[in-house]
C-alpha cells in the first residue's frame, strides 16, 4: 500500500528515510541543507504497517523542530528499501540522504541492512551519514568542500558528471583526489592514470592534472576544482586527505556490488568516514 | 614504352583525373580477340581507387563483357561503365557487379524503316552502277552497316592501310569510281533524301555506318550523367582513343568523342591548357585532355594530343594514373599510417599528438577542423615564443588555427557527437606526412553527408600549409556552407596580440605580434573551389573570433564539392615584413595547386625518407619505426639556424617548447646521419646562444660557457625556479642549477656532427669556439683536492639524486671527454684553419696555456675507482683511493636499513663493486639505499612518486639512463668488464621514470647481447607515446631520436670513431632483416642487415669511407656493394658483393699511412 501522490515526475526532491530512531533522525539536519541547497521539497518517508496522524509524525520520528519550507510526509507498508527506491523513482529525485543504521544500530557493520540494501540498488546520488559522530550536520549545512576520488577511468567520469553538478548547486568547491592504486588500475580505452614518464616533472605533474581534468571533468563546475594525486590504499590516502583538507563531503563513484571483497573502498570509507559520504552508483 | 609518356603533356602527367573515358579496340587492346587480363587488371586498380572508368565502344556490350569486364569483380566495380552500340546503350553495375542498363536509345519503328531504306538504297545504288557488290547488316541496334568488302571479315586495325588500299581497288577496280569517300556521300545523301535528321554516318574504311547515334551521345552521356550530377569538371576528364585523325579522308571514329563544350576553346598540339605556374587560382584548365595512342598516321585535330605507342602507351597511361592517385591517398600498407577511428572526446588531446602535421618551422595538431571542446587545437611556430609577464619565462605561443573550418548543410551545424557520428577514420600517412579524415555525418532529416579533409604542411615549403575539404552530399539536396579560415586562439596564453586582420577576395590575413619578445607573425589564407561545374559564391567574415571565407552552394546528392585552403606563415624571425611574404607566398601555392602540392610532399617525404628510414620484417616494428622517422622528420628545421627543437617538438605545448640536452644527446644523431644541414642547423643553434651561455656561466661564477638546461631562443634560462609538485605543493626545480652536463652535450653535438660530416667550414666557424667555450666551462667548474679534479654539486642525468650530487660519472667522463677534444680543436685550428683561428683566438681571448691546463684537468678528472687504472686514462692513484675510502666508510653512510615494503635488506658493496668492477654514479652512491624495485611492480605511478622525495633521493635508485648513457657513449673509454659489470648492476636499479631512459638501456644491451633486454626496451621505447595517454602533451621526440640510436647504434652495432664507421648488428629474434642509412662526409651508406646471416652495404659517393667490423680493423671502401658473413661467432671483414666486387676496391687500413694522410682529428 502507499499513500503518496503520483508524481508528475517534474519534481526535484530530496528523500529521507526514518524509521522513528534517533540514529535514523540524525541525517535529518542534512537532507534538510541539501533541500535548501538545492532548492527542493523534502520527504520524509516512514515505512509502517500502521500508519500515524501526521501531527505525531514528526514527534514519534524524532525530527525535532524542522527548518524546511516544505516537508512531505509519506508513510507506506512494504520492504522497507523497495518502498524508498521506488518512491525515489517516482518522484524526480535530486538525492536520497539518509542514516548508515537504523533502530538496530550494530556499529561493526558497513551499514544496517536498509541502507545496505538500498545503497545497492539505488542509481541515484545517495548520501549516507554514519550516526553519533560527533558534529552531524544541521539543517544549516553549507559543505563548503567536497572531496571525489577518482580512479581515471571513463565510466567513473560519466558518472562524475553528476557529482560535479550537484557542488555546482552546493556552491561546494571540489578537490579530485587521484589515488594510485597499485595494480590496480583501469584498462578501459580512454582511463587516464598516473603518468608513466615524468621527463621534467614541474611540466609533467602540471600537463597531467589539466589533462586529467579535462578528461573527466567535461562539464566543469563553476566550482572551484582541485586536482591532487596521492599514492597507497586508497581508503587510507582518502580519509587522511578529506581530513587534512576539512572536506565536508567525500563522494565516491562505484560499481554497485558490495558482496564478498567487493568495494573494499567504499566500505572502508563508510565505515570510517567522519563525513557525509555522498555515492554514485554506475548505471 | 620509352618516348609515349615523354610526350605526355606535364600538366596532364602530373596529376590523376577523376573519370578515364576511353575508346577500347585498338586502343585499351589491340582488337577485340586479345587478352584483356593484364588492361582488366589496371582498370580494376583505379576502380578501386574511384576513378571513374567509362569504356567508349561502337560494338554491343557482350563483347565487352566477355572480353574485359567479367575479369573485374568487387563493390568498386560500380565505378564502371561501358557506353556501347556506338552511343546507343550504357552499362553501369551494380553492387554485386552485375550489369545494370542504365540508358538505351530506342529507334522508333519510322526511324529503322528509315534506317532500313537509307542501307538498301546505298548498297542498289552502288550496285547498279558498278559490278561492285556490297552487303547490309541490318541487325544492329540504331544503325546500319554497309559493308564495303564483304570478303575480309574482320580486318586487324593494324593493318588499316592495307585495308584503305583493297577496299579502294575493289570499289574502283568494281566501276564504283568515287571509292570509300563516295559511298560515305551516297550515304549521306540517302539519309537527308529520307529525312532522317541528324543522322550519324561514320566509316571504319571496311563499313559506312548510318545510325542514329555515335561516340558523342556516349561523351554527352558522361558530361550530363557523371560530370554535371557529380559535379566532376570537364578538366578532371581524360579521353583516350586511337583514330581521332582522318583516314581515307574521313574523321577517325574516335573524333566523334571530341565534344567541343568539353574540348574548350582550339589550342596548339601539345599544350594542355595554361601551365600551373601561370594559371589563376579562378581559372584552372578548362578543358578535358585528349589523348591518342593510335598510329593517326594523317596526324590529329588541335583538341588532341598525339603520342601514338597503342595499347601498351595505354597501359603505360594508365599506371601513371594508378601511381598518381595512390600518391594523393593514404598508403595501403598498415605500418605506414596511424588510424584512429571513431571519436572518443578523453583522448583527443593525445590523438591530436599523435597525428600532428609540421615540418621543423611549423607545427600542427591533427585537431578537428570544426573544434571540438575536448579538443587542444595549436599551430605552434619554431621560435615563436612570448611570455605572459615581464617576470615570466618564455612559451610557445599559439598561432591562429587554420585547420578551423565549419560545416552548414540545410542551415544545421556539422559536429561529431554521438549522436550523428556514422563513421569517421583519421589516417595519419606517416610516408608523405599527410593527414586524411573521412567524417560521415548523420544530421537532420536524416542527411548523410560525407566529408574528407587532407591537410599537410609542405617539408620542402616550410612556410606553407595546405588543405582540402570535400563534401559529399550522399543522399539529400540543401544549400552547403563552408566557413573556413584562420581562427584565433581565444584562450591560449600568452597569447598572441592581434594588429591587423581582414577578410575579402585578397584572402583572409592576420598580423600578429608577441607582447614581451617582439616578434610580428603574419598568416595569409586563400581559398576556393576545386574544379566542378557548381560555383559556390563566396563572402568573407573577420571578426574578434578570427577571419575567414564563406562558401555557399546548393548541392544535390551526389555532387562533391571539394574547397582548397592555401595558408602562408611567415614571421619576422625570417622577413623582415612578414606580412609582405605572407600574401604572395599564398598565391604561389594557390596557383601550384592541390594535387601538385600533394604530389610535391609526397616526393619531397620520399626523398627524405630514402635516406632516413629503418626497414625492418615485423610489421609491428616497422609502423613504430615509421612513427619515429615520422615525428623526428616533421620536427627538423633546416631552413633555420637560430633555433632548436624542443621537447615535445612542435606537436604540443607542455613542455612550452623549451629545449634541453635532449636536441643535441637524443635528437641530433639521427639528424648527423640522415640530414646533415638540419643537423648542423640545431649545432648552430648553441652557437648563436654563446652569449647567453656565457653569461650564465659568469652569473654562476665559471668562466666559459654554460648552456641553460631549458632555453629558448635567446639561451637565456628558462627554467622555472619552482612548480607545484604532485601533491599540490611547492617544489623548487634544481635542475635549471645544477644539470650542467648540457655544456657537455653541445661540445658532444658540435664535435659529432664535424665527425661525421667532413664540415670543416662549420668547425673553423662555429663548433672549435663552442668546444673551447664549453671546455673553458669544465676547467674552472672543477675543484682540485686529492691530487684530483672534482665536479661537485651537479646533478647527473638521474633526476631522483637532484640536491647536488659529487662527481656524477657521467658528468665527469663528459667534462673530461669535452676538455680533451678542446685541445685537440686548438691543434687542429691552428694547423689547419691557421687564419680562422687566429680571428677565433683573438674573439675569445685565448691563451696558449689554456690547453695543457684543460690536459690537465682531463688526465687529473675523478672518475671513480671503475677508471681508476684500466679504463680512467690516466686518473691519479689518489683519486682512486679516495673512492675506496668512500666505500669503506670514508664518508658517513647515508645508507639506511630496511623498514618497510621495498626495501633490500642493506648490504654492503660487494667486493667486485668496490675493485672497479661497477663504475659509482656519483660519490657515496654506494652508500645509499637498496630498494627492490621488483617489489614495487605492478606499480601504477612513478616511483619517485611512490616512495617520495626524501626516500627516493636516499636510495640506489636511479630515474634514467646516467652511467648507462656513458656506458653507450664513451664505450671506447672503458673496459668491457666494467660496462658489463655496470649494466648489469644499473639496470634492475633504474626506475625509467624519464622517457629517455628506455632507449638507452636497450642500446647497451643490445651491444652487451643481451637482446631479450634490448628487445624488452625496444617495445617500451616505442610504446611510449603509443600508450597511457603519455602523448596528451605533445609527442617526446627525444624519446624517439632515443629509439633511433638503439636500432642504429645498439641493435646494428654502429660504432662511429674518428677513422670511419664499425657495425656489429645483433639483431633480436623478432627480427630477420635491417635496412638503414648512414650519412657519412659526403657518402652514403645503404646498410642491409640479415640476422646471423650477412650484412650488405651499399657505398655510393665520391671519395672513400673506412667500415669495418666492430673489434677488427677499419678498411677504406670506395663506392661499391659489400657484403659481410656471419660465421656462427663473428662477422668477416666486409668484401665486395657479387657483380660490384670488380668495381669495389678494399684495402687494408695501413695505421702508418692513413694515419699521416688523416686530418689529426681523424
Amino acid at each position: 500500500m502507499t499513500d503518496y501522490p503520483e508524481s508528475s515526475g517534474i519534481e526535484r526532491a530530496i528523500i529521507i528515510p526514518l524509521d522513528g530512531s534517533r540514529t535514523a533522525a540524525c541525517a535529518f539536519g542534512a537532507a534538510e541543507a541539501m533541500a535548501r541547497l538545492l532548492q527542493v521539497s523534502l520527504h520524509v518517508v516512514h515505512v509502517t504497517d500502521e500508519a500515524l496522524p501526521e501531527e505525531r509524525l514528526a514527534e514519534f520520528l524524532n525530527l525535532g523542530p524542522a527548518h524546511a519550507k516544505e516537508i512531505v510526509f509519506h508513510q507506506s507498508a512494504g520492504e522497507v528499501a523497495n518502498v524508498i527506491l521506488e518512491l525515489g523513482t517516482r518522484l524526480d529525485v535530486s538525492m536520497i540522504v539518509m542514516s548508515s543504521h537504523g533502530r538496530t544500530h550494530n556499529a561493526g557493520l558497513v551499514a544496517g541492512s536498509v541502507a545496505m540494501a538500498v545503497i545497492q540498488q539505488c542509481d541515484i546520488p545517495l548520501m549516507i551519514l554514519r550516526p553519533l559522530r560527533q558534529g552531524m550536520p544541521g539543517h544549516d549545512w553549507q559543505p563548503a568542500r567536497m572531496l571525489i576520488p577518482h580512479d581515471g577511468s571513463p565510466v567513473t567520469a560519466r558518472e562524475v558528471d553528476q557529482v560535479f553538478n550537484l557542488a555546482r548547486l552546493m556552491g561546494a568547491d571540489i578537490d579530485v583526489l587521484h589515488v594510485a592504486a597499485g595494480a590496480r588500475q583501469p584498462v578501459e580505452v580512454g582511463a587516464f592514470t598516473a603518468p608513466r614518464y615524468l621527463d621534467r616533472p614541474h611540466y609533467d605533474w602540471s600537463g597531467w592534472a589539466d589533462e586529467f581534468m579535462r578528461r573527466f571533468a567535461t562539464r566543469q563546475p563553476e566550482a572551484r576544482v582541485r586536482l591532487v594525486y596521492q599514492t597507497g590504499d586508497t581508503v587510507k590516502e582518502t580519509l587522511a586527505f578529506a581530513r587534512e583538507n576539512h572536506e565536508d563531503l567525500i563522494a565516491l563513484v562505484w560499481h554497485g556490488r558490495m558482496e564478498g571483497k567487493r568495494a573494499a573502498t567504499v566500505k572502508g570509507i563508510l565505515m570510517q568516514a567522519e563525513v557525509p559520504v555522498l555515492l554514485k552508483r554506475i548505471k | 614504352m620509352p618516348g609515349c609518356l615523354d610526350a605526355f603533356p606535364q600538366a596532364a602527367q602530373q596529376r590523376p583525373f577523376r573519370i578515364i573515358a576511353f575508346d577500347w579496340d585498338g586502343t585499351a587492346v589491340p582488337d577485340r580477340n586479345a587478352d584483356a587480363t593484364e588492361v582488366a587488371a589496371a582498370l580494376e586498380e583505379l576502380l578501386k581507387l574511384e576513378i571513374l572508368i567509362v569504356i567508349v565502344t561502337g560494338t554491343n556490350f557482350g563483347n565487352i563483357d566477355r572480353q574485359v569486364c567479367s575479369l573485374i569483380n568487387g563493390p568498386h566495380k560500380r565505378h564502371l561503365h561501358v557506353c556501347t552500340n556506338r552511343g546507343s546503350e550504357v552499362y553501369g553495375f551494380g553492387e554485386s557487379g552485375a550489369p545494370v542498363l542504365l540508358y538505351r536509345k530506342e529507334a522508333t519503328p519510322h526511324e529503322n524503316e528509315l534506317l532500313d531504306r537509307i542501307a538498301t538504297a546505298v548498297r542498289q545504288d552502288i550496285e547498279s552502277r558498278s559490278r561492285v557488290s556490297v552487303e547490309v547488316v541490318f541487325d544492329r541496334l540504331n544503325r546500319r552497316k554497309i559493308d564495303l568488302i564483304p570478303e575480309w571479315p574482320d580486318p586487324p586495325k593494324s593493318q588499316i592501310g592495307e585495308l584503305i588500299k583493297k577496299t579502294e581497288e575493289r570499289l574502283r577496280g568494281g566501276g564504283f569510281a568515287g571509292g570509300i569517300h563516295s559511298a560515305f556521300e551516297l550515304t549521306a545523301y540517302y539519309a537527308r533524301r529520307f529525312g532522317l535528321a541528324g543522322a550519324r554516318i561514320t566509316s571504319d574504311v571496311k563499313h559506312i555506318e548510318v545510325g542514329l547515334t555515335d561516340k558523342s551521345d556516349s561523351m554527352r552521356w558522361i558530361s550530363g550523367e557523371l560530370c554535371r550530377k557529380k559535379n566532376i569538371a570537364f578538366a578532371d576528364m581524360f579521353v583516350l582513343g586511337d583514330e581521332f585523325g582522318p583516314i581515307a579522308g574521313f574523321e577517325g571514329s574516335d573524333f566523334r568523342m571530341v565534344l567541343p563544350e568539353l574540348a574548350g576553346p582550339a589550342r596548339a598540339p601539345g599544350t594542355v591548357g595554361p601551365e600551373p605556374a601561370e594559371a589563376a587560382l579562378e581559372a584552372p584548365p578548362p578543358a578535358t585532355i585528349y589523348v591518342s595512342v593510335g598510329p593517326e598516321p594523317n596526324g590529329v585535330p588541335a583538341a588532341v594530343n598525339h603520342l601514338g605507342g597503342g595499347p601498351a602507351c595505354f597501359l603505360e597511361l594508365i599506371r601513371v594514373q594508378i601511381g598518381l592517385k595512390r600518391e594523393m591517398l593514404p598508403a595501403d600498407d598498415p605500418a605506414s599510417v596511424l588510424v584512429e577511428t571513431g571519436f572518443d572526446h578523453l583522448r583527443e588531446r593525445e590523438v591530436e599528438s599523435l597525428l600532428a602535421v609540421g615540418n621543423g618551422y611549423l607545427g600542427s595538431r591533427g585537431s578537428l577542423a570544426e573544434q571540438v571542446r575536448s579538443s587542444a587545437a595549436a599551430t605552434l611556430l619554431a621560435g615563436l615564443y612570448d611570455k605572459t609577464s615581464e617576470e615570466s619565462i618564455e612559451e610557445l605561443t599559439v598561432a591562429p588555427d587554420w585547420f578551423f573550418t565549419r560545416i552548414t548543410v540545410g542551415g544545421e551545424h556539422l559536429y561529431v557527437s554521438r549522436k550523428s557520428l556514422l563513421e569517421q577514420r583519421r589516417i595519419l600517412d606517416m610516408r608523405k606526412g599527410v593527414l586524411y579524415r573521412e567524417w560521415r555525418h548523420r544530421g537532420r532529416h536524416n542527411r548523410v553527408t560525407l566529408i574528407r579533409f587532407t591537410s599537410f604542411a609542405p617539408l620542402a615549403d616550410p612556410h606553407g600549409l595546405v588543405q582540402q575539404i570535400t563534401l559529399w552530399p550522399e543522399n539529400y539536396r540543401a544549400d552547403i556552407r563552408v566557413r573556413t579560415g584562420l581562427k584565433i586562439c581565444g584562450n591560449c596564453v600568452p597569447a598572441l596580440e592581434i594588429v591587423e586582420k581582414d577578410a575579402g577576395d585578397g584572402g583572409a590575413f592576420i598580423r600578429a605580434q608577441t607582447v614581451y619578445t617582439g616578434i610580428s607573425m603574419a598568416q595569409h589564407q586563400l581559398s576556393a573551389p576545386g574544379a566542378g561545374l557548381i560555383e559556390p559564391a563566396h563572402a568573407s567574415q573577420s571578426d574578434d573570433s578570427g577571419v575567414f571565407d564563406r562558401w555557399s552552394w546548393r548541392a544535390a546528392a551526389g555532387q562533391t564539392v571539394r574547397i582548397e585552403k592555401y595558408v602562408s606563415v611567415y614571421t619576422s624571425r625570417e622577413s623582415a615584413d612578414p606580412a609582405a611574404e605572407a600574401g604572395p607566398h599564398a598565391g604561389l601555392l594557390a596557383r601550384r595547386g592541390f594535387s601538385r602540392l600533394l604530389l610535391d610532399q609526397a616526393q619531397a617525404w620520399r626523398e627524405r625518407l630514402a635516406v632516413a628510414a629503418i626497414s625492418v620484417d615485423d610489421p609491428g616494428s616497422q609502423q613504430w619505426l615509421n612513427f619515429v622517422c615520422y615525428h623526428l622528420i616533421s620536427a627538423g628545421n633546416p631552413h633555420d639556424e637560430r633555433i632548436s627543437i624542443s621537447a615535445r617538438a612542435l606537436t604540443g605545448s607542455i613542455y612550452k617548447g623549451h629545449i634541453f640536452w635532449d636536441a643535441e644527446m637524443f635528437i641530433l644523431p639521427f639528424f648527423i646521419f640522415t640530414h646533415p644541414p638540419t643537423a648542423r642547423n640545431m649545432i648552430m643553434y648553441r652557437f648563436h646562444t654563446l652569449a647567453a651561455a656565457r653569461e650564465n656561466a659568469i652569473r654562476k661564477g665559471y668562466a666559459g660557457a654554460l648552456f641553460s638546461w631549458e632555453a629558448t631562443a635567446t639561451g637565456a634560462d628558462m627554467t622555472p625556479a619552482a612548480v607545484l609538485d604532485a601533491r599540490g605543493e611547492v617544489a623548487p626545480v634544481l635542475s635549471g642549477k645544477l644539470e650542467h652536463h648540457i655544456s657537455a652535450a653541445v661540445a658532444w653535438g658540435a664535435w659529432s656532427y664535424w665527425n661525421a660530416s667532413g664540415d670543416d667550414s662549420f668547425m673553423a666557424g662555429a663548433g672549435a669556439e663552442l668546444i673551447i667555450e664549453t671546455a673553458r666551462f669544465w676547467a674552472s667548474r672543477v675543484t682540485a683536492g686529492d691530487g684530483s679534479f672534482h665536479i661537485l654539486g651537479v646533478e647527473g642525468p638521474d633526476e631522483y639524486h637532484d640536491e647536488g650530487v659529487d662527481d656524477n660519472f657521467y658528468t665527469n667522463a663528459m667534462a673530461r671527454w669535452n676538455l680533451r677534444r678542446a685541445a685537440e680543436a686548438v691543434e687542429w685550428m691552428k694547423t689547419e684553419r691557421p687564419q680562422e683561428w687566429l680571428l677565433l683566438a683573438g674573439k675569445i681571448g685565448f691563451d696558449d696555456g689554456e690547453p695543457p691546463r684543460w690536459l690537465k684537468v682531463a688526465a687529473g678528472m675523478y672518475l671513480g675507482s671503475a677508471l681508476g687504472g684500466a679504463a680512467g686514462g690516466g686518473a691519479p692513484a689518489a683519486s682512486a683511493a679516495a673512492v675506496t675510502g668512500a666505500f669503506a666508510g670514508g664518508r658517513e653512510k647515508t645508507g639506511r636499513a630496511p623498514t618497510d615494503a621495498g626495501a633490500r635488506p642493506y648490504a654492503p658493496p660487494t667486493t667486485e663493486e668496490k675493485t672497479g668492477g661497477v663504475i659509482e654514479q656519483f660519490d657515496g652512491y654506494f652508500n645509499l639505499e637498496d630498494i627492490d624495485l621488483e617489489r614495487l611492480e605492478p606499480r601504477s605511478a612513478p616511483v619517485d612518486v611512490l616512495l617520495g622525495h626524501e626516500r627516493i633521493v636516499a636510495s640506489l635508485l636511479v630515474k634514467q639512463a646516467d652511467v648507462v648513457m656513458a656506458l653507450y657513449l664513451l664505450e671506447e673509454e672503458l673496459d668491457p668488464a666494467v660496462i658489463k659489470n655496470s649494466f648489469a648492476y644499473y639496470e634492475p636499479r633504474t626506475c625509467h621514470g624519464s622517457s629517455l631512459s628506455p632507449a638507452i638501456h636497450g642500446l647497451v644491451a643490445a651491444r652487451l647481447g643481451l637482446m631479450e633486454i634490448a628487445w624488452k626496451y625496444f617495445r617500451l621505447g616505442a610504446e611510449i607515446d603509443l600508450t597511457h595517454g603519455n602523448a596528451t602533451g605533445g609527442i617526446h621526440v627525444a624519446a624517439l631520436g632515443g629509439l633511433w640510436q638503439q636500432v642504429v647504434m645498439g641493435l646494428a652495432g654502429v660504432r662511429i670513431s674518428a677513422e670511419g664507421i664499425y657495425i656489429s648488428p645483433r639483431l633480436p629474434a623478432e627480427w630477420g632483416r635491417l635496412g638503414f642509412n648512414l650519412l657519412w662526409r659526403g657518402m652514403r651508406l645503404k646498410f642491409d642487415v640479415r640476422r646471423e646471416d650477412k650484412t650488405g652495404v651499399e657505398i655510393t659517393g665520391e671519395g672513400e669511407v673506412k667500415l669495418g667490423i666492430f673489434g677488427k680493423e677499419l678498411k677504406p671502401l670506395n663506392a661499391g656493394s659489400y657484403v659481410s658473413t656471419w660465421s656462427g661467432e663473428d662477422w668477416s671483414d666486409f668484401s665486395p658483393a657479387g657483380r660490384n666486387r670488380a668495381a669495389a676496391s678494399v684495402g687494408t687500413h695501413d695505421k702508418g699511412k692513413a694515419g699521416k694522410a688523416e686530418r689529426k682529428r681523424r
